[in-house]
């Protein structure tokens, strides 16, 4: 990451931004049977400054939990990915999407 | 040398400084379903993807919050995104989110970095989030 006048370490933000999903989807390999409900996601930004050399970090951290799907239903039509991802909401979000058809 | 080298580590420390601030991302009062992958549940279980979801908006908010003493104290750190959540996606009609990510970026990388004045623990840091995602509805002749 670059910051004016500062000798600091290059970065790759947005470059090559993290991704969960390979986590995700060990964690929860067959979204007919679990899901990955998130309970918290903290996203912190710090940096340090020595002698006019200076780092700066963001970081985002996820914690969850799999769930197992009680139905096992895997929805209307066939899992239409080669590989399948576990379906993770945020919090109490819970509340379906838009209902019962 | 020898006489130099506790001098050289006394004033890194004195002129070394750091700042930073966190935040938590909840959704406790959001009416929709969020969802971080492209896929979603309704109230049955059943699972929608991108073939039987109707794509209707696009979800876009954002908090920067200051952080003090060294990132140790974040006030309002707290960043609940069921408001915009709830809103956006009434008015785009939607059902859920799908697809969320959440990011901070690095536009606060001078004020956590500033020489000298971070040594200050009252020199603020800050963390920028951004949130975004997709407002999606199912689409009508895909219900189970």
């Amino acid at each position: 990451m670059w910051v004016p006048f500062l000798n600091t370490d290059a970065g790759f933000f947005d470059a090559n931004p993290p991704q969960i999903d390979l986590k995700a989807e060990s964690m929860a390999p067959d979204p007919c049977k679990g899901e990955i409900r998130v309970s918290a996601l903290r996203v912190e930004s710090f940096g340090v400054e020595a002698f006019l050399y200076g780092k700066e970090e963001q970081t985002v951290d996820l914690t969850g939990e799999v769930l197992a799907v009680p139905s096992g239903t895997c929805g209307p039509r066939p899992w239409p990915y080669s590989g399948s991802r576990g379906i993770i909401f945020l919090d109490q979000a819970n509340a379906a999407a838009g209902g019962t058809p | 040398m020898n006489r130099l080298l506790p001098l050289l580590l006394a004033s890194t420390v004195v002129v070394a400084g750091c700042a930073g601030a966190h935040v938590e991302i909840t959704a406790r009062q959001s009416r929709y379903a969020i969802s971080m992958s492209p896929v979603v549940r309704d109230s049955s279980g059943l699972l929608y993807d991108h073939q039987s979801l109707e794509y209707v908006g696009a979800l876009y908010t954002g908090r920067t919050r200051l952080g003090f003493f060294y990132s140790a104290l974040t006030p309002l750190s707290t960043f609940d995104i069921s408001e915009d959540v709830n809103a956006q996606v009434a008015a785009a009609g939607g059902e859920a989110v799908v697809g969320l990510i959440v990011s901070a970026s690095d536009g606060c990388d001078i004020l956590n970095n500033f020489p000298i004045l971070n040594i200050v623990p009252l020199w603020p840091g800050c963390v920028p989030v951004t949130v975004t995602g997709d407002i999606v509805r199912r689409r009508a002749e895909t219900g189970p």
